[in-house]
């Protein structure tokens, strides 16, 4: 998955608290300035003096003499309102009725259904859930102005605040209980439409295998083996794939624990120089999944039935333990932040490159440092699940029945290295696999050397990833990974590689997607409610979509305001445009150019600020992580939680000024 | 006022309502099973010209309701939902999401289903540019099919359009077996029984099954190309290319599979029969008559009788001006002036000149050409001048002088461009039997080289050499051997892919032969191939034949300073000896092996035991 945002809720928060009173303030100037305008529009400059310092002066009592009595009254009568629309019905009945015919479009035989099937529930009930929240929010209080039923709230002792936050909390609790029944059923859907078994082609046991050549070692397809496969069947097409199914020798070391599922373990047996080897039956996973091996045995001992469980691997809320830091090292071992850039277009990760005839010996290397590599952080602290996803760029085609090679190194990162020795363990192969998410197994006795600050070796053997490679207080692990093969290159990012600790649960990784949701919900309703009070409801819903448009597109907005954006801003362009001048071309100096710059940097800042009207809302979109099979963090959850409260609480502060200030709630 | 506005109001719904009747009629969806002859079950004209045209959707039972969905979805705003689905598609590209990107293609294609060009596009940007982006062949492999399996699903939107089946034909045939990854591509294509199964509603997988050989993903391409001339000759499909180049890919298609098939396996009777069927169908299009855009219509084997059409009508036009081509022809001579070169180019026999002489020679003889079109119509002219009542007969002539004239251009452009005399000179040299021959030698020589074994493994009984089984070295030279005599036979094979096939292969055993510490043999076989792909400037890194002679001059020179002695070049003796065998020359001996004794245990098996 693409992460290109690390969020670290407590390094985010000064500067998120610094831009929120930013816009606090301003909003404030800006809001005396116009009341001011409007009242001066009304009753004259001076009378104006007084109506504002009125309307401002009474903000404070009617803030602290809220009551929540009154505000959960006005919420019940909003959610009775909106349910009288029959909008949450209808919008409730459209998404039944995409998930009743959502089948269609899940393309069964694709990679991953898993994505699509995530992807599309999670994008039908963001999209309806703010078009719901939009229209209830939008229309409510411009229809009650229009139909006077508000007369019946405003001559009750109601403050604004009140009809302001009511509505909002009454149309965010209706989209809450909405959005948990859309969840549920959005669930449902996902759990049922991937749900499927195999069988195997021929008979249901080991006589449906066959014999992998010595020679070749190819698979029934022509493809790879596993390396320790001696048996091969295949199973009949489900849900449009198959699956290989093999007879695999697992050798284990001496003293080494037993596999973990031993359902499947046709036989086992020790060998003269102590190891076991266990033969098992494995399904090798497709469309990002596998089942589950269960051996039926008769009284001999000898496998009657093999039976394939039910598919495993789809519901997964993986927690990856990222690295603090990544470094690239080119050729001559200087570091670079970027690593070498081998032409792709998409710059996000930075290559490593394996060495060429000239330098065969390349220094080039990436260095991850992962902080905080404890034990209780992992399911299992004797084996630790390295993920990777790397990139490979070949500059020939080499062979081409192998994949690139990589290598792995650990080594520790004293805290002094003038003084402490340094464990660095032996480099390991891998055999890169891309575009997938690739696990090595990465046992905590690590076979290495202890090097002292001079260079010597303290000593050579097994030392312990925790204990010894990451015992600082920091517990900080460096990981060097290596191109291996000559004039090829190998490509990552920071958050391709990662130790995979204990999973999250997979239904509550679910419900903080749907927080995401839900949080947008509370901007969306509250900058319905907010734009409501003072504007009608067509405008006030084409308001909210402006907003929410500028909020889905706050990266690209601020991508195209960059001061040294090629070929100028707006003006310049235009100009580039008609005149016919690429973004190359250097214009004549000039009156005419400092106008069009001038005017570009006005315009340019006009449309910067302009983002921060709304919130960026893929700060709040955490489908991705749903999609892919990874945790939500809790940073990244509180920082959305807290800018769609932050964002609430300005908009219910700029409704209730409006509201105060229209007639209708004198 | 009132009831005015009433009245217009009225006229309005009416007049809305009378235009509702015509657009119903218009279009109305047929139903299904409806009988040609009933205009009222064939639907309206809309569903009509869908029909018409081979576009779906004309009939209620018909509708894909995934794609009327999509379309449905996007409120009658179809363009942006495809601009922005194809924005998606880049981006997804862009960022390597290529999940995503199938994903979006598919939303995108159920929106502008019967734009063919869409299709073509995006399964050649599955098939070609996002599989190669993967590093593991399987994966590429995988990709592949994803652009063909993607391109299948505009078969049913487009039923009367060639370019998805000929595309088709493309994507089984030459992304599979042209790209350096084909060996391995063939391989999982052969064994890829889920992904014939899958297809099989298409193509029966039975059709290209070859028995022996597996499925062949060529001879499936055969059946695509086959089905898009289906189309066209039996469905009136439009065809959207010339007829050259569309009638072209089907017979190609058994060539490259039987070629294909030679690289993978020991040349045998099936392989023949695969030639003769590929020089039939090679054969057939030559006599097939080819319309191109300008409406000429021709047989590529026919430029003898056109030649001669020509001949006759010049002749019948001479005889109605008497001496007058004589004249203009000297006339015209005068203005051209041939390079000393040009003029050997053209004086040489076409099938003796090299690719960029044929090329030059042809830029040469459209300039006659068009003098000797410049010189009919003067004589025309004559005609007109001398013998007034002779002229509609001359008229009548030169149109058909001209015309024939085209059509000779026509049939020499378009052989160049089918390679066409080349093809079928390859067929009909490769379905001789010495031609199989020569490849199962070649193939058995590659396995020996594969399997190391370079020499011949002998014993010595009662002094002689009795070869017990014969190595890389002798058997690569009997091939080479036997490919000289087929060059002889046929000469032309020596230029074109068939050549670069056997350097490749020459340079491997000129890799064998330094392994093992021999010299390139001075009587090699195909030394004259070697000097003429040199001489045409090739850089196949090869030993010529001044090379050999200047090697061998050095190697005397010093033997002689070295060994004054008269026996000391014994070693190196057999580099001139005559091949005793006339067919095979002898293996040229290894280095200072030629009187080794072998060792005791002379009757272990293997490449080190015996030599």
């Amino acid at each position: 998955m693409v992460v290109e945002n690390f969020e670290n809720f407590f390094a985010w928060l000064p500067s998120a608290l610094y831009v929120f009173g930013l816009l606090g303030v301003a909003g404030i100037v800006l809001g005396v300035f116009f009341g001011y305008l409007v009242a001066a529009f009304r009753h004259g400059p001076f009378e104006a003096f007084y109506v504002v310092a009125q309307v401002v002066g009474g903000f404070f009592p009617d803030v602290f003499g809220t009551s929540p009595r009154r505000v959960f009254a006005i919420a019940k009568l909003s959610v009775k309102e909106a349910l009288r629309r029959k909008v949450v019905l209808v919008t409730f009945a459209v998404f039944a009725i995409a998930l009743l015919f959502g089948g269609w479009f899940m393309n069964a035989g694709v990679d991953n259904p898993d994505r699509n099937y995530v992807n599309f529930v999670l994008w039908g009930t963001q999209l309806l859930i703010l078009f719901m929240g939009m229209l209830i929010s939008a229309f409510s209080l411009p229809d009650d102005i229009k139909n006077r039923t508000i007369y019946t709230v405003v001559t009750k002792p109601v403050r604004a605040t009140e009809i302001v936050f009511g509505r909002i909390l009454g149309f965010v609790g209706l989209g809450t209980v909405l959005l948990a029944l859309m969840g549920l059923l959005s669930f449902l859907f996902v759990w049922r439409g991937l749900s499927h078994n195999h069988q195997l082609v021929g008979n249901q046991d080991l006589s449906a295998f066959s014999e992998i050549d010595p020679n070749t070692r190819q698979s029934l397809s022509g493809g790879r083996v596993s390396e320790n496969a001696i048996l091969e069947g295949r199973t009949n097409i489900a849900s449009g794939h198959l699956h290989s199914v093999e007879l695999i020798e697992d050798t284990r070391l001496p003293g080494a624990p037993e596999p973990e599922n031993k359902e499947n373990i046709v036989s086992s047996k020790v060998l003269p120089d102590g190891k076991t080897v266990y033969q098992r039956v494995i399904v090798n996973p497709a469309s990002g999944h596998t089942h589950e091996v269960t051996l039926d045995k008769d009284s001999a001992g000898n496998v009657s039935r093999i039976n394939l469980g039910p598919a495993t691997g789809y519901f997964r809320a993986r927690v990856p333990a990222y690295a603090n830091s990544l470094v690239f090292f080119d050729s001559d071992g200087s570091p670079n932040q970027r690593g070498i850039d081998v032409g792709r277009e998409w710059s996000y990760r930075g290559y490593v490159d394996g060495g060429n005839a000239i330098r065969p010996n390349s220094l080039a290397k990436a260095e991850l440092v992962f902080d905080n590599i404890t034990p209780d952080r992992f399911e299992n602290p004797d084996l630790l699940i390295l993920e990777m996803t790397l990139s490979v760029f070949r500059t020939y085609k080499g062979d081409i029945e192998k994949r690139v090679i990589g290598s792995l190194q650990f080594e520790s990162v004293p805290a002094d290295p003038n003084t402490e020795p340094v464990f660095r363990s032996e480099v390991s192969l891998f055999e890169t696999e891309e575009y997938n998410v690739q696990t090595i197994p990465v046992p905590r006795k690590l076979t290495g050397k202890m090097i002292n600050p001079d260079g010597t070796i303290q000593r050579e053997g097994d030392f312990d990833l925790f204990k010894d490679f990451a015992k600082d207080g920091l517990h900080r692990l460096k990981m060097i990974i290596r191109c291996e093969d000559r004039n090829q290159y190998l490509g990552l990012a920071r958050a391709d590689v990662y130790f995979r600790a204990t999973d999250d649960l997979y239904w509550w990784n679910f419900v903080k997607g749907y927080l995401g949701i839900w949080a947008q919900l509370l901007v969306v309703v509250s900058m319905g409610v907010a734009l409501s009070t003072f504007l009608s409801a067509p405008v006030a819903v084409i308001g909210t979509i402006v907003l929410i448009l500028v909020g889905f597109t706050t990266t690209f907005i601020r991508q195209l305001a960059q001061p040294d954006a090629s070929g100028g801003g707006p003006i310049e362009s235009f100009w580039r445009l008609i005149t016919q001048k690429n973004m190359e071309v250097d214009l004549e100096p000039g009156l005419q150019r400092t106008l069009m710059e001038q005017a570009d940097t006005l315009l340019v800042n006009l449309l910067n600020s302009l983002t921060y009207i709304a919130p960026d809302f893929r700060r709040m979109n955490f489908s991705s992580f749903l999609t892919y099979g990874y945790s939500v963090d809790s940073s990244r959850l509180g920082v959305a939680l807290l800018i769609s409260i932050g964002f609430c609480l300005g908009l219910t502060i700029l409704g209730y000024f409006c509201l105060k200030t229209r007639e209708i709630a004198k | 006022m009132n009831s005015k506005s009433f009245i217009r109001k009225v006229i309005y719904i009416v007049l809305i309502g009378a235009l509702l009747i015509p657009l119903s009629l218009v279009s109305r969806p047929a139903t299904i099973g409806a009988g040609a002859d009933s205009a009222g079950q064939q639907g309206g004209k809309l569903a009509q010209l869908r029909e018409s045209y081979g576009l779906s959707q004309t009939r209620v039972a018909e509708i894909d309701p995934t794609s009327e969905t999509m379309k449905l979805l996007s409120l009658g705003l179809r363009g942006v939902a495809v601009n922005l689905l194809w924005l998606q598609a880049m981006e997804d590209k862009r960022v390597e999401n290529y999940d995503q990107l199938e994903s979006t293609l598919n939303a995108l294609i159920k929106i502008q289903p019967n734009f063919v060009k869409v299709w073509e596009y995006q399964a050649h940007n599955l098939s070609y540019n996002i599989s190669m982006e993967f590093d593991d062949f399987e994966s590429r492999y995988h990709w592949v099919k994803k652009g063909i399996r993607f391109l299948t699903g505009g078969i049913g939107y487009n039923r009367k359009d060639h370019r998805i089946t000929d595309n088709l034909g493309m994507f089984t045939g030459m992304k599979i077996g042209n790209a350096d990854e084909k060996r391995q591509y063939r391989r999982l294509f052969r064994k890829d029984t889920e992904f014939h199964d899958e297809l099989a509603s298409f193509i029966e997988p039975d059709a290209y099954d070859t028995r022996q050989f597996g499925h062949d993903h060529w001879l499936m391409a055969w059946h695509w190309y086959d089905k898009s001339r289906a189309l066209v000759e039996e469905m009136s499909a439009k065809p959207y290319i010339s007829d050259l180049i569309f009638y072209m890919k089907q017979p190609a298609q058994k060539r490259n599979q039987v070629m294909a098939l030679q690289q993978e396996f020991r040349s045998d009777e099936q392989i023949k029969q695969i030639w003769l069927s590929a020089r039939e169908e090679w054969e057939q299009y030559g006599k097939r008559p080819l319309r191109n855009s300008q409406g000429v219509e021709v047989t590529l084997n026919g430029l003898a009788e056109t030649n001669e059409k020509v001949q006759r009508l010049r002749d019948q036009l001479d005889e109605l001006a008497p001496g007058a081509r004589a004249e203009f022809v000297n006339e015209v001579r005068s203005k051209f002036t041939f390079s000393e070169s040009d003029q050997l180019i053209l004086d040489k026999p076409s099938d003796q000149r090299t690719d960029e002489e044929n090329a030059r020679a042809r830029s040469l003889l459209s300039q006659i050409s068009n003098a000797s079109e410049e010189i009919d119509v003067r004589i025309f002219q004559r005609v007109e001048k001398t013998a007034p009542e002779k002229m509609t007969d001359a008229r009548d002539l030169l149109n058909q002088l001209l015309l024939t004239r085209q059509q000779l251009f026509t049939i020499d452009r378009d052989q160049g461009t089918s390679n066409f005399v080349y093809w079928a000179f390859r067929n009909e040299a490769e379905s001789q039997d010495q031609t199989i021959a020569a490849h199962q030698k070649l193939f058995d020589a590659t396995e020996l080289q594969r399997k190391s074994l370079f020499d011949d493994e002998y014993q010595l009984e009662n002094g002689e050499k009795k070869i017990l089984r014969r190595g890389a070295i002798t058997v690569y030279l009997d091939a080479f051997a036997a490919w000289s005599k087929v060059f002889d036979d046929f000469g032309r094979l020596r230029e074109g892919d068939l050549a670069d096939t056997l350097v490749d292969k020459m340079v491997q055993f000129e890799d064998i032969l330094k392994i093992a510490g021999t010299r390139w043999p001075m009587d090699f076989p195909l030394q004259t191939v070697i000097d003429e792909r040199a001489k045409n400037g090739l850089e196949d890194d090869l030993p010529t034949t001044e090379e050999l002679e200047e090697e061998r001059s050095a190697r005397e020179e010093s033997s002689s300073s070295n060994q004054p002695s008269e026996g000391g070049d014994q070693h190196s003796g057999h580099d001139h000896a005559p091949s005793p065998q006339p067919e095979a020359p002898q293996p040229p001996e290894t280095e200072g092996s030629g009187g080794q004794q072998p060792p005791a245990d002379s009757n272990d098996k293997g490449d080190g035991g015996v030599r």
